[in-house]
């Protein structure tokens, strides 16, 4: 073996725990990408093969009612391959041994023969037979949360009529890989069911013999999506089409693509932090390595290795940091990977959830470890290699002792020890400021990593025990007369009741518009109320209309434009408003009037879509079952077992989460501050040495090392507070969106935990280097040095 | 290593204290607990209302229609809703239709008929005359037979046929009679009949007068069309004298009685009005509800409260238009009521969280009436203590909070 890799394999096994402190931040890089990018690509494949096997439709329309008939017209739009006519309606449900009210929504699944779009998964069980009039195919979120099977009963409530079921089969369908109810914003699947019944007995339930309320059409390639949607509306407009979307409007596709977004947004962002730091790090290490070897080089050199050979050694040396961190964090991606897959399978229907890992991804592991480990080495390893023989054989002059840096004579005070930390550091500027840095980054990881879970708290305590304040919400079937509001008012318990409209509207704003929702809020509004961003309620303007914040943004509009509001039911009226106010809210965009407004703008008298109450806890079942009893009652939702739910269902994730980021944050805190110790204390082994011989003890000669290290940790934790900050703000950026804007806050515990976990890994490490500097050589320093 | 104790180790070392001294304040500093900032509303004695609401509309107190006691045809009626008319005011005129009898066939018939008892009547007079006739003969005949008897010259057999015969002649004659009778009564009736038959050549017109003063205040008809006997033409009144309808539910029925007062509002005005229950129906009836169950429900009336009133206002209410009507079941001037947003169950009982000295404290309840958004409190809170309003599941028994401004 040639000299010099003997050299290289002897200097690694000596440098092997600072080796291993890189190779390990390096590893958590890689594994984060890995765990990220596999993840999405995983889900990204399973999806769309999903969508092509089960053949998801491209275009969604909802109507009134329209006769079958209709359906050739749609066929012969240009750019329609398949038009599947299906009825759609909302409902109730009642299970065994289950209390609470379920919503459903119910859908006519295709008849077998034929080419039907949005086909049926099944994961247990058959199909209904057209001919059968009790069997239902019942989703599969809904089936394993109450552990239902084939032959389980279900009663089903469409319309006002309750029918008794039997389940067939368990299953699901692209159109539902989020299952959760139109009017939620996270998944229930305790209280939300999708249920496909033979078309027949849906038809009969809800009036629509020889009828359809909604369709699905898949598009011929290289059709122009915007021209069939135009022309399904136009021919839909005479049954009360509410408007054809694509597919990317849909709604549990946008849910999963948000997710993706989100994903995404991780896979970019945290991979790019662990994997600087990593670099920065290695860059410490190797240029004190080869600060360390200067008289070595010079030995190397004089006796003839050239400059490119030296350059080879050390970005071997490299090399073989970073090709380990790879592998490290290969497989450690690939576990995490899975791990994350399988949360993911919960929350998402997917039938299967293969862990795709590509070679793509394998290969920008192994070059961003790689590659960030040159990086780091490049410097050092340049100097290195331009130093001429000679001089690198004489010891390096002591750092010039500029008037400039000890400016402050006062500092003549302080004590010896603090007099040697100062001059340290402030004759080594640079590297002192990149370990400050790269402590303060450890610190703002492990931020970044609870924010989640913070910013989670704040958006479910902001939206549902500040904005809604209900304990029961009411939806009824069809719009009701004010009438309705005192029925509720006299049911069992109820203490208060404040209604609601709210009508689908398409909001537009010089060039931008969008499709959302019209909200009508009693103007004294307790149970709910539209906040702003301060968090002081804003009620309804009487002659203007509320947007959500993110909606004004996005249509670019501000505080006294007006805005034009099409409504897109009954008259169709379109409304011409000025922006008074924005509303601050997490989840979703809408749009506010005060109800009387709404009412008189509509022009058809006053209408009541859904209740709100306050009711007492005490008498809740008996209004429960009040509320189920009446035909014209659609849904009951309950805000608070909502919430909890909620919590409950997303807590493992949050928590796997959470213990991640806050494990590689403390591996990047120890790796740093272990790496500049030990690069530390093999510089200044023979001072600190020496210093030891000249009677000081081993006590304060670890004092003059740790103790620097001390101040700079401390120091490093406004800085990483700070940075921490940024790096929220860019997750904040990235995850914005319709569906959900995550509120730019970090808990008070958040900042404790980084802080302590920082502190507490500092304190760890640093004991690990006093071991070694009780063991320094004694001996060895009073040789001279040749 | 044993160089004295820690802190004479840690003394020379202000570094290391520092480190602890940061740990210790950053720990202090994240986990000291922070206040909660809640709504929080005031315990205070004020007025407080126990009622409730249900949808009524105003109707006349004594509501006159005016419907077409003939068939016929009404003239066109030129009052319009809103004019006041009064008492014996012609207010439509009625063409009544002609009888079917009224065609000329129909009359033909009709002076047939007479006729044909008139014959009738003859003949039975001209029987009557026969009758008469036979009945002299055969009384002549008995005294001959009597006096031949008397002689012995007649046999008993003979004398009696011949009574018998007298007999049946005296029978008969009053049957004619009678006949006769009959005959005069069926051709007086024809000619009755006959004389109540108009002249189709001139219609009569009747007019339709107003029963009371008032206004009218509907009005059915108003183009010149056949009407049907009993068909609603007009409905007057006097739009002063309104009075409140409600179908209440029988289970608020029975908390209310005669002199309940009631709010009268969103009927359009710019400030409620004010009733008392008049009457409280004991018939009640079933009613489907706006969302489609079954209930049973009652009518009460609600009078106007004429001395809170000012006349203006109620001017403008007409008949039949909505009202909502809230009854006032309770009413309080002072008492002591707590939000009702700050109530919520510990157990089967009702709890509060008060606010003192800076922390939640959970405090059981007794409540009494229940009114509008507001309860009245029986024990457990005092006047000027603070509750919070709406407590989330973070709120605590002893938890740190503060009172923020809504």
């Amino acid at each position: 073996m040639r000299a010099l890799t003997r050299k290289g394999l002897r200097d690694l096994w000596r440098l092997r725990s600072q080796a291993a402190a890189v190779a390990l931040v390096a590893a958590v890089g890689v594994a984060n990408l890995v765990m990220s990018r596999a993840t999405l690509e995983s889900l990204e494949a399973s999806r769309s093969r999903y969508y092509r096997e089960y053949a998801f439709a491209d275009v969604f329309a909802d109507l009134k009612r329209a006769p079958e008939q209709v359906a050739q017209e749609l066929r012969r739009i240009a750019g329609v391959a398949v038009a599947d006519t299906r009825i759609v309606a909302p409902g109730r449900a009642r299970i065994a041994g289950f209390d609470d009210p379920i919503r459903i929504q119910a859908l006519s699944a295709p008849e077998p023969g034929g080419l039907h779009l949005n086909r049926l998964h099944l994961r247990s069980g058959r199909a209904a037979e057209p001919g059968e009039r009790d069997a239902l195919v019942v989703s599969d979120a809904f089936a394993d949360a109450h552990g239902l099977r084939a032959g389980d009963a279900m009663t089903v409530v469409l319309h006002g009529r309750s029918q008794s079921f039997r389940i067939v089969g368990i299953g699901a369908t692209p159109e539902f890989v989020a299952q959760l109810s139109p009017q939620a914003v996270f998944p229930d699947p305790r209280r939300f069911a999708v249920v496909w019944l033979p078309r027949r007995a849906l038809e009969a339930a809800t009036d629509m013999d020889g009828a359809f309320n909604s369709v699905a059409i898949a598009l011929q390639p290289g059709a122009r999506r915007e021209t069939v949607l135009a022309a399904v509306d136009l021919a839909l407009a005479g049954y009360g089409g509410v408007g054809a979307i694509g597919r990317e409007d849909q709604r549990s596709h946008r849910y999963l693509d948000e997710e993706f977004r989100q994903l995404r947004t991780m896979a970019r962002l945290f991979p790019a932090v662990f994997l600087g730091v990593s670099a920065f790090v290695l860059y410490i290490v190797l240029g004190r390595l080869v600060g360390g070897q200067r008289e070595q080089i010079g030995t190397l050199k004089a006796f003839g290795y050239g400059d490119g050979e030296i350059w080879r050694h050390y970005a071997g040396l490299a090399l073989a940091i970073g090709s380990a961190g790879a592998v490290l964090g290969l497989a450690l991606g690939m576990q995490l990977g899975s791990l994350l897959a399988g949360l993911y399978r919960e929350f998402y229907r997917l039938p299967y959830l293969d862990f795709v890992l590509s070679p793509g991804v394998v290969w920008l592991a192994v070059l961003a470890s790689v590659g960030s480990a040159l990086l780091g080495a490049a410097v050092p390893v340049l100097r290195a290699a331009r130093l001429p023989p000679a001089e690198a054989m004489r010891p390096e002059a002591p750092t010039s002792w500029r008037r400039r840096t000890t400016g402050a004579r006062s500092l003549v005070r302080v004590s010896q020890a603090h007099r040697l930390i100062l001059r340290n550091l402030l004759r080594h500027p640079l590297r002192a400021t990149m370990t400050w840095a790269g402590l303060a980054l450890g610190v703002s990881v492990m931020m970044m990593g609870r924010f989640q879970d913070d910013a989670i708290d704040y958006l479910i305590e902001r939206q549902y025990e500040r904005a809604e304040r209900y304990d029961l919400s009411v939806a009824f079937v069809e719009p009701a007369a004010p009438r309705a509001l005192d029925e509720l008012a006299a049911l069992p318990g109820v203490r208060a009741v404040e209604p609601q409209r709210a009508v689908p509207v398409r909001v537009r704003y010089r060039a931008a518009d969008k499709r959302t929702v019209l909200i009508g809020l009693a103007p004294d509004a307790q149970l709910r109320r539209t906040l702003d961003a301060a968090g002081k309620p804003v009620p309804p303007a009487l002659h203007g209309v509320l947007l959500t914040g993110f909606l004004a943004r996005l249509l670019g509009a501000r505080p006294g434009d007006t805005i034009e509001l099409e409504t897109l039911e009954g008259r169709r009226r379109v409304l011409y408003l000025p922006l008074a106010g924005l509303v601050d809210e997490p989840f979703g965009v809408q749009a506010y009037l005060p109800l009387a407004t709404l009412d008189r703008a509509l022009g058809e008298g006053p209408r009541r879509d859904a209740a709100l109450l306050s009711a007492d806890a005490a008498a809740m079942p008996r209004l429960i079952a009040e509320l189920d009893r009446r035909p014209g009652v659609a849904a009951t939702g309950r805000r608070r077992e909502s919430v909890r739910n909620f919590y409950d269902s997303m807590a493992r994730t949050i928590l796997t989460f959470t213990l991640i980021a806050t494990a590689f944050g403390a591996v990047i805190t120890a790796g740093v501050v272990y790496s500049s110790a030990r690069a530390a204390l093999s510089e200044r082994a023979r001072d600190l040495a020496s210093l030891r011989v000249l009677g000081f003890t081993s006590a304060e000669v670890g004092y003059l090392l740790l103790g620097e290290l001390a101040l700079l940790t401390v120091l490093a934790l406004p800085l990483g507070f700070a940075l921490g900050h940024g790096l929220v703000a860019l997750l904040v950026l990235g995850y914005d969106s319709e569906l959900m804007r995550i509120p730019h806050y970090v808990s008070a515990s958040t900042y404790g935990i980084a802080g302590l976990t920082a502190l507490t890994t500092a304190v760890l490490t640093g004991g690990l280097v006093w071991r070694r500097v009780q063991r320094l050589d004694l001996i060895g320093v009073l040789k001279a040095r040749d | 290593m044993n160089e004295g104790s820690i802190w004479l180790r840690l003394r020379g070392k202000p570094l290391y204290l520092l480190l602890a001294a940061t740990l210790f304040a950053v720990a202090l500093w994240s986990f000291w607990p922070r206040a909660l900032p809640v709504e929080s509303a005031a315990v205070a004695a004020a007025p407080l209302t126990e009622s409730f609401s249900e949808e009524g509309r105003t109707r006349l107190r004594s509501r006159y229609q005016l419907g077409a006691p003939l068939d016929g045809t009404v003239e066109r009626i030129v009052a319009e809703p809103g004019d006041a008319v009064a008492a014996g005011d012609v207010v439509a005129v009625l063409r009544p239709s002609p009888s079917a009898m009224l065609d000329p066939a129909g009359r033909a018939q009709s002076e047939a008929r007479v006729r044909a008892a008139e014959s009738d009547l003859a003949a039975a007079r001209a029987t009557v005359a026969s009758a008469r006739a036979e009945q002299s003969r055969s009384a002549a005949a008995l005294q001959r037979g009597i006096a031949l008897g008397a002689k012995g010259l007649l046999s008993g057999e003979n004398l009696d046929s011949l009574r018998a015969q007298d007999a049946a002649a005296a029978a008969a004659l009053r049957s004619a009679q009678a006949r006769v009778d009959a005959a005069v009564s069926v051709r007086d009736g024809y000619r009755a009949v006959l004389e109540l038959q108009g002249d189709a050549a001139t219609p009569t017109r009747l007019p339709l007068r107003a029963p009371v003063a008032g206004r009218i205040i509907r009005r059915f008809v108003e183009s010149e069309v056949a009407v049907r006997a009993g068909q609603a033409l007009l409905d007057l009144g006097d739009i002063g004298a309104l009075e409140v309808v409600a179908d209440v539910l029988t289970a608020d029925a029975v908390r209310l009685q005669t002199g309940t007062p009631a709010r009268l509002r969103d009927w359009g005005g710019e400030t409620p009005l004010h009733g008392r229950v008049r009457r409280v129906e004991p018939g009640g009836f079933t009613k489907v509800s706006a969302l489609g169950v079954d209930e049973q429900r009652t009518v009460v009336v609600v009078e106007f409260d004429e001395a809170a009133e000012t006349p203006a206002l109620r001017a403008r209410l007409g008949d039949g238009f909505r009202v909502q009507v809230d009854f006032l079941v309770w009413q309080s001037p002072s008492v002591l009521q707590v939000p009702s947003a700050a109530l919520f169950r510990d157990d089967a009982a009702w709890a509060a969280y008060v606010i003192e000295n800076g922390r939640a404290r959970l405090r059981r309840i007794e409540l009494g009436r229940i009114g509008d958004g507001r309860a009245e409190v029986r024990g457990g809170l005092r006047e000027g203590d603070r509750v919070v309003l709406f407590p989330a599941d973070t709120v605590r028994d002893g938890r740190r909070v503060t009172a923020q401004s809504p």
